[in-house]
């Protein structure tokens, strides 16, 4: 049998190739035909890879396993949906696919590293082009740029910190875990470094206090990046987060399972209440996805393997539902529909826009039988499955205060007629359209991903050296 | 074995698609038949339960999700076949005659159907997260149905209905996901449930129980968490109301019959709940009496009913149980029916205030004789059904309260004596009321003979479904 | 199998007929008339046929747990004579209803309530368990609901409707209280069983609220006030409804029930409410100016004495009353119709004029008013003397009241037919018209029920023919019903100096307080309207909670809301500030773990 263990990094390197080559050739439809094309195949090898089972390590740094193969797949296939909508709505795609190539390597790095080192080079490899792709779209996003630019280097600073004080225990920087009891003051400085991975990579994440960028820069960049940033960027964060805790620091669980059940919960209602008073639309889902990275985070602090399945699972269902959902916020606001109240009508308007819309935000309060039920279902379930019952309560108190900002925009886009017609483009109605049926039917019939999620959560622990 | 709830799912899944690809035209017709087709396989699953001479009935298919461990088990007891039989006619009197005002007639009849499929499903549930499952199904169809095709000022009505019914399905999610883990063998099977509930230890208990209890007693509704109902339908649609105190409020009515079973500590709440009950039937009935619009008045009236309800479920005796069953069987056929009527006055005369309604009965015959009817059939005149159901409910509740489980009866009297108030001050009465009316269609005729001619039939032959009542 | 039941059948089809061919109002009417015929020619053969009174058939209606709930019927002596009175009034009162109605739209209706009313009449006449007894009884309530409301257009009729159904209701929820009680305790619904039944404090509580019910349903203080507005209904449901059947169904069932009121000592109850009722009745009667509420007030009088009879532990008397009053007060309320009939709907007696110069109406009227005062030989003097005489042995109390209201009643009865009598006819040609074209069939009607109230003695005569069992008491003694004929020939002699010689005395006019003493029923209804108010006070209150707890939930949303307000400033757009987030929170985590 041959070794295609080099094939998902052939994939990697081609689509840097092949984003450097749009700066030369400056084809816009030949860019997406080729990077859809290798994220598609990069889709398909990597599920390819994981069904029949082939696990490998590259050079100590890319490691190939049933967890990175399954986060592969999903961020090449919501990078694949990205890259569609800004091919129609970027202004400048060229040079947009450059970045977005660096991006899309350094999320596939994360997801495939064998060693700490991969991750902040992936990570800032993803970081800094995306701010970026902020910039080029006009001066207007320069100060979201900025701000995503500062604060996502602080990030990768303190992880760079973090990363020097673990160094003495592993001078490796592998993906095994440590062991910290090599004298007491070495456990308070694992400790410290624990405590210091989570609050950059909370950073992305959005997990609050980390997270206060998240509503200004949602909301000042474009609609595309932005599904980017929240579909794409805060699930490598996570990523990473299950690869720093779950691998190297497994031995300090009871600690960071407390850290996250704090940050859950803050999180949680940061993200919920102040939602509540917003009348932007898009502020109002960045807000929403913050209440969601709550979500995600009660599965750390089950630190069990049933809540690293339900995290996972919950990443899935929020990366399709945020993407759809900022598919159509683009779409709109390219056709100047911005607030709330600018959405009364859309009902009649286009019909399957408000549809899908719809679909998403009850998935997001967890309304069965979408995928986002089912997520917060396996969530809530792990917390009481550890005994953490307030936290499970605090959860769904969460979902019950979520429910009155979703419904806002749900009664304004079906509370009048509106007789003006407005007509969805392919690009957005294609990843609506995929991002509404992935919702339905893995909500309706969730065991295999459910099962994938089991298998990727199961090998975290028996990562291949 | 005929797999009857299977072909019902089966049947009305396909409906809520076929509709959706209908014509704005044919869509109701094409609904009503698949309701009509669901009717009459709840009739076959009647006579061939009948055959059998059991209500208890269970289909498993596959599972859902393994693990936490979820299999698609439906069944059929006494309780939930009666209400099965319920929904499925009220749905279909629904969707033939209820769209009185005929507006938006594709997506009330998608919505309906889909409503009906979440009613069926979770009478049927066989564990309790599909229960959940169809529970929110159910909420956000009718949501939908009260928000697009209600009146004028729905907003306000249609998000505290939303916050309200979501709010009782998360408390419910709460209570299921703590019976499954504090369960031995981790299950949301109902009767491995009721089967072994009682290992679990007291305070547990407590916490399900008061969960459980808490999103029932708000969809049922009862005082203090009654408030989303009588804005609700006031604002709903006519279709909207029919489906809300017809079929929505039994899901909480349902679900408190399966807790007092699941729960062994809900024996010591018996008292509590039937004084909360009872106070709750008594507060509703004198603040339906300030009001003035028609149909917040029967909506009121349907918090009165199901507080009567509650006081029989907290009986928690054979004859409260049957009774509580075959009252929700009276009631969501008797309110289905008054809505109809008040939705078909007040697009007549396009006024709902019944101090301006005068005379009715002179422009809108058959719509009168059928409100008056639906008057005695919620005072629980004999002959009709809600006389059985009142009669085993007593019972019940005078043999588990003694002589204080009559009190209620207190309630169902002020209810009756403002309701042929209001018939005889609006509808049998002097006509001075004169505007132009408009005009009710043959449909909505059909539905009351069938509303009607069921209230009968179930007030005249209770023996028919009362014979499986016997060993519960 | 139960031919009692088939006896009742005709109505019921007669009924449905009147829904089908509701459009062909001659039809239905006829269709009813004979339906009746039928129905008492089935009674006749039923009555005739039945050989030593086998007293219970039934079949299992539903069962329950340990409960059958049946529908059982009995044709002991009680109820084929309530059976054999409801048939006989049945086609007499359809006979007039032909007349009566001929100028009324909506036949049909009136004819299918009708109909359904006499049916629930027999079947609650033939009634021996609990269950079927209440669903006749709520089926006489509903169906005098809407009789009474039949002129829904006019004015006064749904008040009327309404003020009976509402009592009605208390009765029905009563009734409905004790008979389940009594279903409780001893998991049987039937009459017969219960005669046997050890007593329980539950089963006494049952029967005082079943008594209460029978109080509202016969019209007995402090429930009586409903009767007189019922009167707003049609004639032929006045004679019927309001005095000849319905109105005496909780008499009958206290007679039903008697052995077991006797064993409770509720009978001190039942007699003091009687009286009170009788007096009541008595003294508005002698106030009041409508022409069908004397009698309304009459009737009354008339149940609270079968209720004092009761009382005084005579069901014979009772029932002896009841029987000789079907008769009479049927007869005299279809006079009264005649008389508004001629007087074009006039209510009032003193602005009649009076039906003297048909003797084909008026003979029968005379006639009926001398029976209800109690001139022997005519019927009414039966009743009277014999419960006269029961409580002359037992209690002197009772028996001077009843002496009293024997004056009273005749003085009143005579007023009603003096006082139009007393207005000579000049430029009222119209009326004397009127009164030669009242239609035949009302007037044979009325002569029927003269030959009834003449002939009725003779039952009295042969009592085994209808009482059997009842006429085991002691026989009226001679005495006894001079003493009645007496005081009745006194009042007609009072009633005649006052009324026809043209003194038109009027209480009211002379005497305010007097005249409230005596029409005392302003100061009931002013006690139906306090508690109706205290009703409508208790319901504000609530419904301003209803709204203030509405509020509640509100204020807690927006409290909510202005957290996220407050909240929502930390997001100001500085970055600083989110550098210094970023660090607070690092050092937050730290201290978590410090401590």
């Amino acid at each position: 049998m041959y070794d295609l263990s080099m094939v998902l990094v052939y994939g990697i390197i081609l689509l840097l190739a092949s984003g450097m080559a749009s700066v030369l050739i400056r084809k816009k439809a030949a860019q997406l035909a080729s990077s859809s094309i290798l994220l598609a195949l990069i889709a398909v090898f990597s599920m390819f890879l994981l069904l029949t089972g082939q696990n490998a390590t590259i050079a100590g740094m890319i490691a190939e396993y049933p967890f990175s193969l399954l986060f592969v797949f999903l961020f090449s296939i919501t990078l694949l949906l990205v890259n569609l909508l800004s091919y129609k709505y970027s202004s400048d795609y060229i040079s947009f696919s450059l970045l977005f190539s660096f991006a899309a390597a350094g999320a596939f790095l994360v997801a495939l590293s064998a060693s700490l080192v991969t991750i902040i080079l992936g990570i800032e490899l993803m970081s800094l082009p995306t701010a970026f792709m902020i910039m080029i779209n006009g001066k207007k996003f320069i100060e979201a740029a900025v701000k995503l630019f500062i604060l996502a280097a602080l990030s990768i600073a303190i992880f760079a910190f973090a990363l020097a004080l673990v160094f003495p225990y592993d001078p490796s920087l592998a993906l095994t875990a440590l062991t910290p009891n090599a004298g007491i003051a070495g456990g308070t400085i694992v400790l410290l470094a624990l405590l210091l991975f989570i609050a950059a990579l909370s950073f992305d994440a959005s997990l609050f206090p980390f997270n206060l960028w998240v509503p200004d820069v949602y909301e000042g960049a474009p609609a595309n990046i932005t599904a980017m940033l929240a579909g794409v960027n805060k699930k490598v964060a996570f990523v990473a987060l299950f690869e720093v805790l779950f691998i190297v620091l497994l031995p300090l669980s009871a600690v960071f399972s407390l850290v996250f059940q704090v940050l859950a919960v803050v999180t949680m209602f940061f993200g919920n209440i102040v939602a509540l008073v917003q009348t932007n639309v898009k502020r109002l889902f960045a807000y929403s996805a913050i209440s969601q990275a709550g979500y995600i985070a009660i599965g750390f602090s089950a630190a069990s393997l049933y809540g690293i399945e339900a995290s996972i699972y919950q990443i899935f269902a929020h990366a399709f539902m945020i993407i759809g959902t900022f598919a159509i916020i683009l779409w709109l606001e390219s056709k100047n529909i911005k607030t709330i109240d600018d959405y009364a009508g859309l009902g009649s308007r286009n019909r399957i826009a408000a549809f899908s819309l719809t679909i998403f935000m009850l998935s997001m309060i967890g309304i069965p039988p979408l995928m986002g039920f089912v997520g917060k279902f396996l969530l809530f379930t792990s917390a009481i499955d550890k005994g953490l019952l307030l936290l499970a309560v605090i959860a769904i108190f969460n979902s019950f205060l979520s429910i009155y900002y979703y419904a806002k925009v749900i009664l304004s886009m079906y509370s009048k007629r509106e007789k003006s017609v407005i007509e969805l483009d392919w690009a957005v109605l294609s990843v609506a359209v995929f991002c509404l049926i992935a919702i339905i039917a893995l909500g309706i019939y969730p065991q295999p991903l459910i099962n994938l999620s089991q298998l990727a959560g199961a090998s975290l622990s028996s990562l291949p050296v | 074995m005929v797999p009857f709830i299977g072909i019902l799912l089966a049947l009305l899944s396909f409906g809520v698609v076929a509709t959706m690809f209908s014509s704005e035209k044919t869509s109701k017709t094409l609904a009503s038949v698949f309701s009509l087709l669901a009717l009459v396989v709840v009739v076959a699953a009647f006579f061939y339960m009948a055959q059998t001479g059991s209500m208890n009935y269970t289909e498993n298919y596959s599972y859902y999700i393994m693990q936490p461990s979820i299999s698609l088990g439906f069944q059929f007891s006494p309780i939930s076949f009666v209400l099965v039989l319920m929904a499925s006619i009220v749905s279909f009197v629904t969707l033939l005659s209820g769209n009185v005002e005929n507006e938006s007639r594709k997506i009330s009849s998608i919505l309906i159907l889909l409503f009906e499929l979440a009613a069926i499903g979770l009478f049927t549930s066989g564990n309790l997260f599909l229960l959940f499952i169809f529970w929110d199904v159910g909420v956000i169809s009718l949501f939908f149905m009260i928000y697009i095709l209600g009146s004028s000022n729905r907003r306000r009505a249609a998000v505290k209905f939303l916050i309200y019914e979501l709010f009782a399905s998360l408390a419910l999610l709460f209570a299921i996901m703590l019976v499954y883990f504090y369960t031995p063998l981790h299950s949301f099977d109902i009767q491995y449930i009721i089967a072994n509930a009682g290992l679990i230890s007291l305070p547990v208990q407590a916490l399900i129980f008061s969960s459980f209890f808490i999103a029932f007693l708000i969809n049922m509704p009862v005082f203090p968490v009654h408030l989303w109902l009588p804005d609700a339908h006031t604002e709903a649609s006519t279709q909207g109301s029919m489906l809300l105190s017809g079929i929505l409020t039994k899901f909480g009515g349902y679900g408190m019959i399966l807790t007092f079973f699941m729960m062994p500590i809900a024996a010591h709440f018996e008292v509590p709940i039937a004084i909360l009950a009872g106070f709750s039937a008594i507060y509703a009935v004198f603040v339906l009496m300030t009001q003035h619009d028609i149909k917040r008045i029967i909506a009121y009236s349907t918090i009165v009913e199901m507080g009567i309800i509650l006081v029989a479920i907290a009986s928690f005796n054979q004859f409260g149980i049957s009774g509580a069953a075959y009252g929700m069987l009276a009631h969501g056929l008797t309110i289905a029916m008054l809505f109809l009527a008040a939705g078909s006055i007040g697009h007549m005369f396009a006024e709902r205030d019944i101090r301006n309604l005068r005379g009715v009965v002179r422009n809108a015959l058959s719509t009168s004789y059928t409100f008056l009817a639906g008057v005695f059939a919620t005072t629980g005149v004999p002959l009709t059904a809600a006389f059985i159901a009142d009669v085993l409910i007593f019972i019940g509740a005078i043999k588990t309260f003694s002589i204080y489980g009559a009190i209620p009866l207190a309630a169902l009297l002020l209810l009756g004596a403002f309701l042929y108030y209001v018939v005889n001050k609006s509808i049998l009465s002097t006509s001075e009321y004169s505007s132009n009316p408009r005009f009710i269609g043959r449909s909505q005729k059909a539905g009351y003979a069938i509303l009607l001619s069921s209230i009968f039939i179930f007030g005249v032959l209770p023996f028919l479904l009362l014979n499986f009542f016997s060993n519960i | 199998m139960m031919f009692a039941l088939i006896a009742i059948l005709p109505l019921i089809i007669a009924a449905f007929l009147a829904l089908l061919f509701r459009n062909n109002g001659s039809l239905v009417k006829y269709a009813a008339f004979a339906a009746s015929v039928a129905s008492l020619m089935l009674i006749i053969y039923l009555y005739l046929s039945i050989s030593g009174w086998s007293s219970l058939q039934g079949f299992q209606w539903f069962s329950l747990g340990s409960i059958s709930f049946n529908i059982s019927i009995a044709t002991a002596p009680i109820n084929m004579f309530l059976l054999l009175l409801v048939g006989i009034m049945t086609p007499l009162i359809f006979l007039y209803s032909i007349g009566f109605m001929d100028t009324q739209s909506q036949q049909a209706r009136f004819y299918f309530e009708m109909s359904i009313f006499a049916a629930a009449m027999m079947l609650f006449a033939i009634s021996a368990s609990l269950i079927t007894m209440f669903i006749a009884w709520e089926m006489l309530g509903i169906t005098s609901y809407l009789l009474i409301g039949f002129w829904y257009w006019k004015e006064k009729p749904p008040a009327a409707a309404r003020k009976a159904i509402t009592t009605i209701l208390i009765g029905d929820m009563l009734m409905l209280a004790g008979i389940l009680f009594i279903g409780v305790t001893y998991g049987t619904f039937e009459f017969s069983a219960l005669f046997s039944a050890a007593p329980t404090p539950a089963l006494d509580a049952a029967l005082l609220l079943i008594l209460l019910a029978a109080f509202t349903k016969s019209a007995q203080f402090p429930f009586h006030e409903w009767l007189p507005d019922a009167m707003e209904g049609p004639t032929p449901v006045s004679a019927f409804l309001h005095s000849s059947t319905m109105v005496k169904a909780g008499v009958f069932l206290i007679a039903v029930l008697f052995p077991l009121y006797v064993s409770a000592g509720l009978l001190p109850v039942i007699l003091i409410f009687g009286l009170i009722s009788a007096i009541l009745g008595v003294s508005n009667a002698l106030a009041e100016r409508h022409i069908k509420k004397i009698l309304a007030y009459s009737t009354i009088e008339d149940l609270g004495l079968m209720f004092v009879a009761l009382g005084l532990g005579s069901l014979l008397g009772a029932m002896l009353l009841f029987f000789v009053q079907t008769f009479y007060k049927g007869l005299l309320f279809m006079g009264a119709g005649s008389l508004m009939r001629a007087n074009d709907e006039r209510e009032d007696i003193f602005t009649n004029y009076s039906s003297a110069t048909n003797k084909l109406i008026f003979i029968p009227i005379v006639i009926g008013a001398l029976s209800m005062a109690g001139v022997f030989p005519l019927s009414g003097v039966f009743g009277k003397s014999a419960i006269a005489g029961v409580a002359e042995d037992t209690n002197v109390l009772a028996y001077a009241v009843i002496v009293l209201l024997g004056l009273g009643s005749s003085i009143y009865i005579f007023r009603w037919l003096f006082i139009p009598m007393s207005k000579p006819f000049k430029n009222e040609k119209q009326v004397e018209v009127n009164y030669r074209t009242i239609p035949k069939t009302m007037i044979a009607a009325a002569i029927i029920l003269a030959i009834l109230v003449i002939a009725a003695p003779i039952f009295n005569t042969y009592p085994s023919l209808l009482t059997l069992e009842l006429s085991s008491g002691s026989p009226i003694p001679i005495s006894e019903m001079a003493e009645v004929s007496v005081i009745a020939l006194v009042g007609l002699a009072i009633a005649y100096r006052v009324y026809r010689q043209g003194h038109q005395l009027h209480v009211a006019s002379a005497n305010r307080p007097l005249y409230i003493a005596f029409y005392n029923s302003i100061i009931v209804n002013g006690f139906y309207m306090y508690l109706t108010k205290a009703v409508a006070i208790a319901a504000d209150g609530l419904g301003y909670f209803d709204l203030k707890l509405d509020k509640l939930t509100y204020s807690a949303s927006s409290a909510m809301l202005s957290v996220g307000s407050a909240l929502r400033k930390i997001v100001n757009g500085q970055t600083n500030v989110y550098v210094a987030a970023f660090v607070i929170g690092i050092v937050l985590l730290l201290a978590l773990f410090i401590w």
